[in-house]
C-alpha cells in the first residue's frame, strides 16, 4: 500500500499549486467554523462568569421595587436574626472610559458569599488585601489584576470614576484575581451608594436558604415592594436575554460551518477525480480496489490533519478579533464582557476537527469508492463521473424536497424553540445545495445562448463546460451560493429591521425635543431631573406641552422588564402602532389606570393577548394590571409595558422624571429652544437636551453598531465562497488542460481561451448568485420570522433590500471572476503542446 | 484589663470573618506602634459619669462590654457562658460620607455556652460595621444585630443565640462598682498613656432561660461584667495570659491575671483585684498570688493548656482548686483561646471555702 499512496502522491506533488489548495481550503472552512465559535462561546461565557461570580453562593436575591430597596429591610432582617444574608448596592460607573460594574459590599457580610479575590483557585491577592481600607477609605476599591493591567494601574494609585456626569475620585486598595471580576470595581457599600448616589438603597439582598422553612420565614418578614427571587433561575434568564446578541452569531456559525464543510468537500474530492488516471493505470496493474480506497483515505487524512491544523490556528486568531469586535458592538447592558479574553472550548476544537475529518471522508471516500467500481479502462474516462453526477440529480431533487418538508415540519411542530428554528435554517440551506447541481443543469441551456452572444465559441464551449464537470462545479456553486444566500439572507433581516426601526422611532417620538438624565443604564436609579428646574424649562416660551417620564426596571425571576410610566395628555396615543387594541378606545380605561400596554416582544414571550392580566410588583405588593393593548415596539427585546403616569406615582411612590418630551408651538425654532434650553439647564443640573431628530439618528448609530460583526462575517463568508470558487475553477481549468490545448491547436487564441476560462467561472458566479437570491430570501424570512421573533420577540414586516440583493449579485460574479484570474492565466502561459503532452 | 487585647486582634484578624487567611497581619496598621496617634489616651485619672460611661468611648481605639457567668437550672444543672462585645476604631476620626453605612468602627462579639452535665461547649462570633444600626453602643445598650446587652438603670438584659443555642437574662448587680488599677485607671506598662479604664460589675444576679436544641431551662446564677476602654500598644515580649475571675462563697470576688512572658516568667505588671463582700477593694502585685497548674489538657486542634489549677494567697491565708467544669471550652476563632466555666474548692485559714467562676487562657493554641 506504501507503493500505492507513493504513486499516487507523486502525482500530487508535481502540482504542488493544488495540493496547497486544498489544505487552504481545508484551513479557511475550519478556521470561519472556529472563530464564529469563539466569538459566541467568549461572549457568553464572560458574561456567564462574571454573573455567577457577582451572585457567588446565593441561592436567593431579595429585590425591592424600581427604586431599590429600602436598606432598612436588610437591618430589620439582621435584628430579626436573619444571619446568611449580604447587603448589596450595584450599578455600573465610568472608568478611564470604560464601563465598570461597581459591586458595594459590607464585608462583615460577604464572607460566604463572593471570593472576589481568588476565584476560588488559588492564586491570592498582591500582599493580601487590606480590608479595612474599603471601610475608612472614602472610594476605596479593590481592583482585579486583568483590570489593573489594561489601565496601567497598580495599588495606592488614585483613580476618578464617573456616573451621570457626576464625578468621584477613588483608590486601588488592592490588586486582586478573582475570575469573573474583570470588569467589577468591589468596593464598600457605603462607597458604593456615595459614587451611584443610592444613599440609603440596596439594589438587592443575597440569600442563602437551606429549605423552605427559611424561605418562608424569611418571606414574612418582608416589606410589600420586595420579592424572594431565585437567584438561579434569574440569573439564566439574565443570561438569556443579555445572549440575545449571539442569535446572529450563531446563524453566522451555521452558515460557516456549511459554506467550510462544501469547501473542504470541494477541495478534497477534487483531489481524488483529478487522478482517476492514475487509478485507473494502478487498477490495471493489479492494485485492489481496498487498496485504492484505504491509499486515498489515508492520503486524505494526511492531507486533512496540515489544513485542521492550520484551520484551528487561524481560527483561534481570527476568533480573537472577533470577539474583540463582540465587545465593541455591546450596550450597556452587556458591559460585564471582556473584549480580550477569548476562550476556546473543547467543543469548538471538536467541532472543527470533526468538520474536516467527515467532509474528508465523505470528500474522498465517496469519489474514490466510485473511481475503482469501474473497469479500469473506463475509470480512465472522464465522462462516467459526470454521467453518473448527472444520474445522481434525481435523487438529489427528492432529498432536498425531503429536507424542505423536514424544515417545515420542524418549524409546525416546535412552537417557540430558537434551536428548532436554527435547525429549520440548517435544512433549508442543506437543501439548497443540494439542489444547485439541479439549477445549473436548468440554467445552462438559456446561459450557453446570452454567454454565446457575449463570447461566441468560447462562451458556449464555457458554458457547456459547467454543465459537463458537474460533479466539480456543482459544489462549488453550492459552496457559494450558500455565501451569498447568507449575504442575502442578513441583508433582509438586518435591512428589514432596520427599516422596522426606522418607522417606529418616527412615529414612537412624537415630541419635539427631549431631555434626560445622562447615563441611564439598567439597574437601580433615583436620578431625576430636578423638579424645579423641569418647571422652568417648560414655561418658556414656544413649548407648547410636554410629557413626563419616568423607566425603570421591573425585576422578576423571569428577567427584567423596562416600565415606561408616561403622561400621554398631550400626544394621546398617536406614538403606538397597535397590533392589538384601538388607540382610541384605549386612551380611556389607560388614563383611568385601568391597565397598561405592553410591547409585542413582552407580549409574545409572556404569551399575553389583549384583555390578559399581568401581575407586576407595585410598591404595595403584587398587582394585577389588565392589557388594554399590544403595540410595536423594538426598544429592548426583554419587552417594555407602559403605564399612566399618574398611576405609576399612585402604586410604585415614585415621582421622579428622568426623561422629559417636550412639544413645541407650530412654526417655533427647534435650534433656538433647544439652546435656550441649554442654557437654562447649564449651571443648575448636567441634562442631555436634543432634538427629534438627533434622538433617532443616536438610535439608529447604536443599531447599526450592533450589526458591526455582522459586516465583518460578510466578509469572512465571501473569503471561504472565494477559495472555493478559485479551487474549482483552477481544477476544470487543469483538468481539462488537455481539451484546451485541442481546442488552441484547432485555432483558438490565447485570448478566446482566457475568455472561456473568465466566463466559465462568471457564469458559474452568475449562477450561484442567482440561485442564491430565493435561497437568501427564504434565509431572510427564517431569520425575521421565526428566529428574530423566537429570540427577541419583535416583530419585524420583511422588505425586500434591493440594495443588498443586488450587491449580492456582483459580488457573486466578481468573486468567480477574480477567482477565474488565475487558472485563466496558467491555461494560456502553457503550449498546448506541453498539455497534451502531460497525458 | 490587659487580657483583653487579645481578643482585640481576633477582631482583627477575623475581619472579614473566616477569611483570615486573606488578611496579611504584616498590614495591621492599627495594632503598629504609632499606630495610637490621633487617639485619645488613659492618661489621668477621671471621675466616671453613669450611665453615660456604660456607653462608647468613641475617642479611644478600643472598648469592650465583656460578661461571663455560671448559671444553674432548677435541678441544679450547671452551665456556664460568655458574651462579649468589642468596639474597635479603625481610625481616629469619623469618616464623612452621605451613605449611612460609612464609618469608623467595628464590632464583633463572641457568645459561648458551657453545657457541664451534656460535656457539650458551644461558641459563635459575629462581626459587623459598627454603623449604629447594625452594630453600635449607647449608654443603655450594646449590640450586633439581635445579640445585645442592655441597660435601663438597674437592670441589665442579655439576649443572645445563635443556631440551637440561645440565653436571655435579667440581671441586678447586687454589689457596687469595683474600679480597677488607680480608681479606675488600670495602667499597663510604665509609659504614660499605655493604661486604659477599667471598672466592672463583679456580681450580678442573673435569671432567665437557656435553650440548647429542643431542651430549655430557667436558669439562675451570678455574671461579672468587665468595661473597659483604652488606647494601648501590645508588649513585645508577652506570649499570652491566665486570667481567673472567681465567686467566692463568701461573698467575696478575687480577680487575678497572669502575663506570661515568652521566656516563660511571669511578667511584672501581672495583678489582680479582691473586692469584699461589702464592697472593699484590695489591689493585688504581682507577687500576692501564686499560682501552681495541677493538670494540663490537649486541644484536639493543637496546643497544650493547663487545666486545673491551685492559687495562694498567703497574706489572707487562702488556698483554692480551680478545677475546670468542662475540659474542652477552646473557641475556636482566630486566635483560638480558652475561657471557660471553672469551679472552686478550697480553705481560708483553714475553714472551706467555695466558688465559681471563670478562666481565660491565651497563648497556647500554637
Amino acid at each position: 500500500m506504501r507503493h500505492v499512496i507513493k504513486a499516487l502522491a507523486s502525482y500530487l506533488f508535481r502540482r504542488p499549486g493544488q495540493l496547497a489548495l486544498a489544505i487552504i481550503g481545508m484551513a479557511v472552512g475550519i478556521a470561519v467554523i472556529v472563530a464564529v465559535d469563539i466569538a459566541n462561546d467568549s461572549a457568553k461565557r464572560s458574561f456567564d462568569a462574571s454573573l455567577t461570580a457577582i451572585t457567588g453562593e446565593a441561592t436567593h436575591q431579595i429585590i425591592g421595587g424600581p427604586t431599590g430597596l429600602d436598606e432598612q429591610t436588610y437591618i430589620d432582617l439582621r435584628l430579626q436574626g436573619f444571619r446568611s444574608i449580604a447587603p448589596v448596592v450595584e450599578g455600573t460607573i465610568r472608568l478611564e472610559n470604560e464601563r465598570f460594574q461597581v459591586l458595594g459590599i459590607d464585608i462583615f457580610a460577604e464572607s460566604s458569599f463572593r471570593d472576589y479575590e481568588t476565584g476560588g483557585s488559588g492564586g491570592g491577592t498582591s500582599g493580601g488585601t487590606n480590608s479595612f481600607g474599603l471601610l475608612t477609605e472614602t472610594g476605596g476599591v479593590l481592583m482585579n489584576a486583568d483590570a489593573a493591567d489594561r489601565l496601567g494601574l497598580s495599588e495606592g494609585d488614585v483613580i476618578a470614576v464617573s456616573r451621570m456626569a457626576k464625578e468621584s475620585s477613588g483608590k486601588v486598595l488592592a490588586i486582586t484575581q478573582g475570575e469573573g471580576f474583570e470588569r467589577v470595581l468591589v468596593v464598600d457599600i457605603a462607597t458604593a451608594q456615595e459614587w451611584l448616589g443610592l444613599e440609603g438603597i440596596l439594589t438587592r439582598i443575597d440569600v442563602t436558604l437551606e429549605n423552605d422553612d427559611d424561605q418562608s420565614a424569611i418571606h414574612s418578614f418582608l416589606p410589600p415592594n420586595a420579592r424572594l427571587l431565585n437567584a438561579e433561575r434569574r440569573n439564566s434568564s439574565i443570561l438569556e436575554m443579555s445572549t440575545g446578541f449571539n442569535t446572529s452569531l450563531t446563524a453566522m456559525s451555521l452558515f460557516a460551518l456549511l459554506v467550510g464543510v462544501f469547501l473542504i468537500y470541494n477541495c478534497m474530492s477534487f483531489m481524488v477525480l483529478q487522478r482517476r488516471s492514475i487509478i485507473g493505470v494502478l487498477r490495471a496493474l493489479g492494485v485492489t480496489r481496498v487498496q485504492l480506497v484505504a491509499s486515498l483515505l489515508t492520503e486524505g487524512m494526511m492531507v486533512a490533519a496540515v489544513g485542521v491544523l492550520l484551520g484551528l490556528g487561524g481560527g483561534i486568531l481570527l476568533g480573537e478579533q472577533l470577539v474583540a469586535l463582540v465587545s465593541m458592538s455591546m450596550t450597556d447592558h452587556y458591559s460585564l464582557i471582556r473584549g480580550d479574553d477569548a476562550t476556546v472550548e473543547t467543543f469548538t476544537i471538536v467541532k472543527g476537527v470533526t468538520a474536516g475529518v467527515l467532509a474528508t471522508l465523505i470528500a474522498v471516500a465517496v469519489p474514490a469508492t466510485e473511481a475503482v467500481s469501474y473497469p479500469p479502462r473506463l475509470t480512465l474516462v472522464r465522462s462516467v463521473v459526470e454521467e453518473s453526477a448527472r444520474n445522481m440529480l434525481l435523487w438529489l431533487a427528492i432529498a432536498a424536497a425531503l429536507l424542505i418538508l423536514g424544515a417545515g415540519a420542524v418549524l409546525t411542530f416546535s412552537n417557540v424553540s430558537l434551536f428548532a428554528g436554527f435547525f429549520a435554517l440548517f435544512l433549508v440551506i442543506l437543501s439548497a445545495a443540494l439542489l444547485a447541481p439541479l439549477v445549473v443543469k436548468y440554467m445552462t441551456p438559456l446561459l450557453t445562448i446570452i454567454m454565446g452572444r457575449i463570447g461566441g465559441l468560447a462562451g458556449r464551449i464555457a458554458v457547456r463546460g459547467i454543465l459537463k464537470s458537474l460533479s466539480r462545479t456543482g459544489v462549488a456553486i453550492a459552496a457559494l451560493s450558500i455565501a451569498v444566500a447568507e449575504i442575502v439572507g442578513m441583508g433582509v433581516m438586518i435591512g428589514s429591521f432596520r427599516d422596522n426601526v426606522e418607522d417606529w422611532l418616527v412615529s414612537s417620538l412624537q415630541s419635539d425635543v427631549y431631555v434626560s438624565v445622562p447615563g441611564r443604564s439598567g439597574g437601580v436609579s433615583l436620578n431625576g431631573i430636578n423638579p424645579d428646574l423641569i418647571a422652568e424649562l417648560t414655561s418658556q416660551p414656544g413649548i407648547a406641552g410636554h410629557n413626563p417620564v419616568r423607566t425603570v426596571w421591573i425585576e422578576e425571576e423571569s428577567g427584567s422588564t423596562l416600565l415606561r410610566a408616561t403622561d400621554l395628555n398631550f400626544e394621546k396615543m398617536r406614538g403606538f402602532d397597535f397590533l392589538e387594541g384601538n388607540g382610541e378606545e384605549i386612551w380611556e380605561p389607560f388614563t383611568a389606570g385601568e391597565g397598561v400596554i405592553v410591547s409585542d416582544p413582552y407580549a409574545y414571550r409572556q404569551n399575553l393577548s389583549k384583555g390578559d392580566e399581568v401581575t407586576l410588583p407595585t410598591a404595595g405588593g403584587l398587582r394585577d394590571f389588565t392589557v388594554l393593548g399590544i403595540y410595536r415596539d423594538y426598544n429592548t427585546g426583554s419587552g417594555v409595558i407602559s403605564i399612566d403616569r399618574d398611576i405609576y406615582v399612585r402604586h410604585w411612590h415614585d415621582d421622579i422624571i428622568d426623561t422629559m418630551g417636550i412639544y413645541l408651538q407650530d412654526g417655533v425654532d427647534e435650534a433656538e429652544v433647544i439652546e435656550s434650553l441649554q442654557d437654562i439647564a447649564a449651571p443648575k443640573q448636567a441634562l442631555m437636551i436634543g432634538s427629534n431628530q438627533r434622538l433617532k439618528e443616536f438610535s439608529l448609530e447604536i443599531f447599526d453598531r450592533t450589526f458591526i460583526i455582522t459586516n465583518v462575517l460578510y466578509w469572512l463568508a465571501m473569503i471561504v465562497a472565494f477559495v472555493g470558487v478559485l479551487a474549482a475553477a483552477l481544477a476544470l481549468s487543469l483538468e481539462r488542460g488537455k481539451e484546451i490545448a485541442i481546442l488552441r491547436s484547432l485555432g483558438m487564441t490565447t485570448k478566446q481561451i482566457f475568455k472561456l476560462v473568465v466566463i466559465q467561472c462568471g457564469s458559474m458566479g452568475l449562477i450561484a448568485g442567482l440561485f442564491a437570491l430565493p435561497v437568501g430570501m427564504a434565509s431572510g424570512w427564517l431569520l425575521i420570522d421565526v428566529i428574530n421573533r423566537r429570540a427577541f420577540g419583535w416583530q419585524i414586516d420583511m422588505l425586500i433590500p434591493w440594495d443588498s440583493i443586488g450587491i449580492a449579485l456582483v459580488i457573486s460574479i466578481a468573486t468567480a471572476l477574480i477567482a477565474s484570474l488565475y487558472p485563466a492565466w496558467v491555461v494560456t502561459r502553457n503550449t498546448p503542446v506541453a498539455m497534451l503532452r502531460e497525458e | 484589663m490587659m487580657k483583653r487585647f487579645l481578643s482585640l486582634i481576633l477582631v482583627i484578624l477575623l475581619i472579614p470573618a473566616n477569611a483570615q487567611e486573606r488578611v496579611g497581619s504584616g498590614r495591621l496598621d492599627v495594632l503598629k506602634e504609632g499606630a495610637e496617634d490621633g487617639y485619645l489616651r488613659a492618661i489621668n485619672v477621671r471621675e466616671f459619669d453613669f450611665p453615660a460611661d456604660h456607653g462608647p468611648h468613641s475617642g479611644y481605639r478600643h472598648e469592650w462590654w465583656y460578661l461571663t457567668g455560671n448559671l444553674e437550672d432548677d435541678n441544679g444543672r450547671k452551665f456556664g457562658y460568655e458574651l462579649t462585645f468589642f468596639r474597635l476604631a479603625l481610625s481616629p476620626d469619623a469618616i464623612e460620607s452621605s451613605s449611612p453605612w460609612r464609618t469608623n468602627v467595628a464590632y464583633a462579639a463572641h457568645f459561648a455556652v458551657t453545657d457541664v452535665e451534656g460535656d457539650d461547649f458551644h461558641f459563635f462570633d459575629r462581626y459587623s460595621r459598627g454603623d449604629g444600626r447594625l452594630a453600635g453602643a449607647d449608654e443603655a445598650q450594646v449590640w450586633i444585630d439581635d445579640w445585645r446587652l442592655e441597660n435601663d438603670g438597674d437592670k441589665w438584659i442579655v439576649e443572645a443565640g445563635e443556631e440551637d443555642v440561645a440565653l436571655t437574662l435579667d440581671m441586678t448587680p447586687i454589689k457596687p462598682m469595683m474600679f480597677n488599677g488607680d480608681q479606675g485607671l488600670s495602667q499597663k506598662s510604665e509609659a504614660p498613656g499605655n493604661a486604659s479604664y477599667y471598672y466592672a460589675l463583679t456580681r450580678l444576679e442573673s435569671s432567665g432561660t437557656l435553650k440548647i436544641g429542643e431542651e430549655e431551662f430557667r436558669i439562675n446564677g451570678l455574671t461579672w461584667l468587665d468595661r473597659e476602654w483604652g488606647t494601648s500598644a501590645l508588649s513585645a515580649e508577652q506570649v499570652g495570659w491566665d486570667w481567673y475571675a472567681l465567686h467566692l462563697s463568701d461573698g467575696s470576688d478575687l480577680m487575678f491575671y497572669n502575663l506570661r512572658n515568652s521566656d516563660g516568667t511571669q511578667h511584672p505588671y501581672s495583678a489582680g483585684s479582691w473586692f469584699s463582700s461589702d464592697g472593699q477593694k484590695t489591689a493585688l502585685d504581682n507577687d500576692d498570688i501564686i499560682v501552681e497548674v495541677t493538670d494540663t489538657w490537649e486541644s484536639p486542634l493543637g496546643g497544650i493548656y493547663p487545666s486545673g489549677w491551685k492559687m495562694f494567697w498567703r497574706d489572707k491565708g487562702l488556698e483554692l482548686t480551680v478545677t475546670p467544669m468542662i475540659k474542652n471550652q477552646e473557641l475556636n476563632v482566630t486566635p483560638r483561646y480558652w475561657e471557660g466555666a471553672v469551679s472552686v474548692t478550697g480553705t481560708q485559714n483553714g475553714a472551706p471555702i467555695g466558688g465559681s467562676g471563670y478562666v481565660e487562657l491565651t497563648g497556647y493554641s500554637n
